[in-house]
């Protein structure tokens, strides 16, 4: 899923944001586009596949360049602060909608064996997200990468805000 | 599948989910607006079942499993299933504003007056779930059956009523509930459009005919115009025919007002040559405009008949008029050159005329979605549709009606309109992409790609696209193939993964 991350949220109403995937001067993939909420300090882009196709994987992909192409319906000068871009990786993924914001020092637990999304605060539980997935996994014999992308009651996305995360893992003993 | 559905509350805020198990069950998505409908299903402890009658209008949005929205809309129905018993609660039949257009009473063969009440409004009702407009059509009724009948009606339907159904499913099945939804675009159909832009006429019988051109006291014919709503004029249709052989060209000149008067200062003028006017009888007669004349709402403006040629009693105009005087708020005026005056004329008429303005389609959807929306966040028009039509609209006709009505008349290229609404709920107006341009594939199993030949995610249609088999060849006719369709609408089956599409 592509996160873009802007420095500083932009003002344009009606600004529309896609993405295409190219090699070889070739367009591989376009996505749909999206409305940039000028609320936001952050986009969210439809997910893509990289690469689009499935390949051998036996050796290395060629280079895909990623483009960004914005639309405004009326001629002009426009500018997007955007600081970075992060293609968070969907394998096992969750999306959490904050019902209550977390205060520094609260918990959010995704508790894959009981199936339960919670918020931890002043050692007090409480329903605070929504969670579009729950529970995450790893796969035996393979690295595992967690990626977490935040952002603030304000719907920005400060760079400055760090998080620790804890991981506890019980092994799969069959799928039924 | 799995899809998963988060539900927002009226305001647009998050809240907590259901308590019950909800399951997406099928989702529908159309050209004219994206997300057409979803069906959803619900389990749970019984209470939890009927809460769900509470989250009516409530804004949801269904995702896949890679996070992405694939379907959004608003609640519009909930129906609980008990037993042998289904109670329904929907937004179909509540309306919180209510008129009455009916025809007065009249005797036996003759048709009454068509009127309309006031409006009646439950304001708690529209806070609540925005405002519905309803107008309810009768025969042979008068003012006083009108008005009752609005406001019961109001009484009874400015919240959502249980109905009580049998449950085909039995007394056997374990209760649940089903939610109906639908798409952001159906929310324009909660709303009446009227316009006056466009047309300003006398239609009343012909029930008198004057003199233009035959002497120096009737140079000029000229009645006056006061627009409700900015619009462009482009014709201007009279009663007109000739006497004896005039050579010189009928003209009508727009002016604006000086005094009560025309002013002489003309915004626009058109032609008629004598050649196409009748010399009997009095047809409408065509000018036209070939630069539209923008005149302004509340502003008087004069509608100048004139020959352009000198008078002569034998080659002569007549115009038919209205001495029934039926233009309220219009005034005829003709200039007498011999006292170089506008006079009013003896008995006193109305021109029999249409003054009719053109607007693109594609600016009239945008005044159509100003005029209906309250739920949406914008517009965007994103193609003009370089088609012109008159906005009247008088009838009782909602504004998401009126829209389809224009994005199926299409552009000048011969091409629909499509609609979509996007996650943040801006309305987007695009061409129909060209045939070949851009076209998407679907395999002999049913599985549709996009023009990259990118296999599409859980959820994500083909809707809007020209749509090929990828096994068969392309050379086509004309360079067209065969196997191609324009895929106007799709429903997904979330059970069975099976998608149709028309």
């Amino acid at each position: 899923m592509p996160l873009m991350r802007l420095a500083n949220a932009h003002s344009y109403a009606d600004l529309q944001l896609k993405l295409k995937i190219l090699s070889g001067g070739i367009t591989l993939y376009e996505g749909a586009s999206i409305s940039a909420d000028s609320s936001l300090g952050y986009l969210v882009f439809p997910a893509l596949r990289l690469p689009p196709a499935p390949l051998a994987g036996a050796i290395s992909a060629q280079a895909h360049a990623l483009y960004l192409y914005g639309l405004k319906t009326t001629a002009g000068g426009y500018t997007l602060d955007i600081d970075h871009m992060l293609l968070l990786p969907l394998d096992s993924f969750s999306h959490y909608q904050a019902l209550i914001n977390l205060a520094q020092n609260d918990r959010l637990i995704d508790d894959a064996f009981e199936g339960l999304v919670n918020g931890v605060g002043s050692g007090l539980e409480l329903s605070t997200h929504i969670p579009l997935q729950q529970g995450h996994f790893m796969r035996p014999g393979h690295d595992a990468y967690f990626y977490v992308f935040q952002t603030d009651g304000s719907d920005d996305a400060p760079i400055e805000r760090t998080l620790s995360v804890k991981v506890f893992y019980r092994q799969r003993k069959r799928i039924v | 599948m799995t899809f998963r559905a988060v539900f927002q509350t009226r305001a647009d805020a998050r809240m907590l989910q259901p308590a019950s198990k909800i399951s997406v069950d099928e989702m529908s998505w159309s050209i004219f607006g994206g997300p057409e409908a979803a069906h959803l299903s619900a389990e749970g402890h019984l209470s939890a079942l009927f809460d769900l009658a509470n989250y009516l209008r409530c804004p949801l949005t269904i995702y896949n499993a890679q996070g992405t929205p694939v379907w959004w809309g608003f609640v519009n129905q909930a129906a609980v299933e008990i037993g042998e018993f289904k109670l329904v609660f929907s937004l179909d039949s509540m309306t919180n504003k209510v008129a009455v257009r009916y025809s007065y009473l009249a005797p036996v063969d003759h048709q009454g007056e068509v009127c309309t009440t006031a409006w009646a409004e439950d304001a708690p009702s529209q806070a609540l779930y925005g405002t519905k407009e309803t107008i309810l059509r009768r025969a042979l009724i008068d003012q006083g059956f009108a008005e009752q009948l609005r406001d019961l009606t109001l009484e009874e339907r400015a919240l959502p009523q249980a109905e009580l159904q049998r449950n085909g499913e039995g007394s056997l099945a374990p209760a649940r509930a089903t939610l109906s939804c639908l798409g952001w675009m159906h929310s324009l159909d909660w709303i009446y459009y009227t316009t006056s832009a466009g047309l300003i006429a006398n239609y009343a019988a012909q029930n008198g005919t004057q003199y233009l051109g035959n002497t120096y006291s009737d140079l000029w014919l000229a009645e006056s115009i006061t627009p409700t709503v900015d619009f462009a004029i482009k014709y201007v249709d009279v009663r007109l025919r000739k006497v004896g052989s005039p050579t010189d060209d009928a003209r009508v000149h727009i002016q604006t007002d000086s005094g009560g008067n025309p002013s002489g200062t003309y915004l626009g003028y058109a032609l008629v040559s004598p050649a196409n006017i009748s010399s009997s009888s009095y047809p409408w007669l065509r000018f036209t405009f070939s630069t539209p004349v923008s005149v302004s709402a509340a502003t008087k403006y004069w509608v100048v008949l004139q020959r352009a040629g000198a008078p002569s009693t034998l080659n002569y105009y007549m115009a038919g008029v209205d001495e029934a005087l039926s233009f309220a708020g219009s005034e005829f005026k003709i200039y007498n050159h011999v006292v170089t005056a506008w006079i009013s004329r003896a008995p006193d008429c109305d021109l029999i005329l249409r003054v009719i303005g053109m607007k693109e389609t594609s600016s009239q959807m945008e005044d159509i979605f100003a005029a209906g929306n309250q739920f949406l966040s914008g517009i965007s028009m994103q193609a003009a549709s370089g088609v012109d039509t008159t906005p009247y609209q008088q009838g009782v006709v909602s504004c998401y009606e009126e829209l389809l009505r224009y994005l199926r008349l299409g552009t000048s290229n011969k091409r629909l309109l499509l609609a979509f609404v996007k996650p943040d709920r801006r309305l987007v107006i695009t061409e129909q992409a060209e045939r070949g341009s851009e076209d998407y594939f679907m395999d002999a199993a049913g599985a549709c790609y996009d023009q990259y030949h990118n296999r599409l995610m859980a959820g994500i249609t083909p809707v809007g696209k020209w749509l090929r088999m990828k096994e068969v060849p392309q050379p086509g006719l004309g360079g067209r193939s065969q196997a191609e369709a324009f895929i106007e609408s799709a429903v997904l089956d979330v059970e069975s993964g099976g998608m149709e599409l028309k």
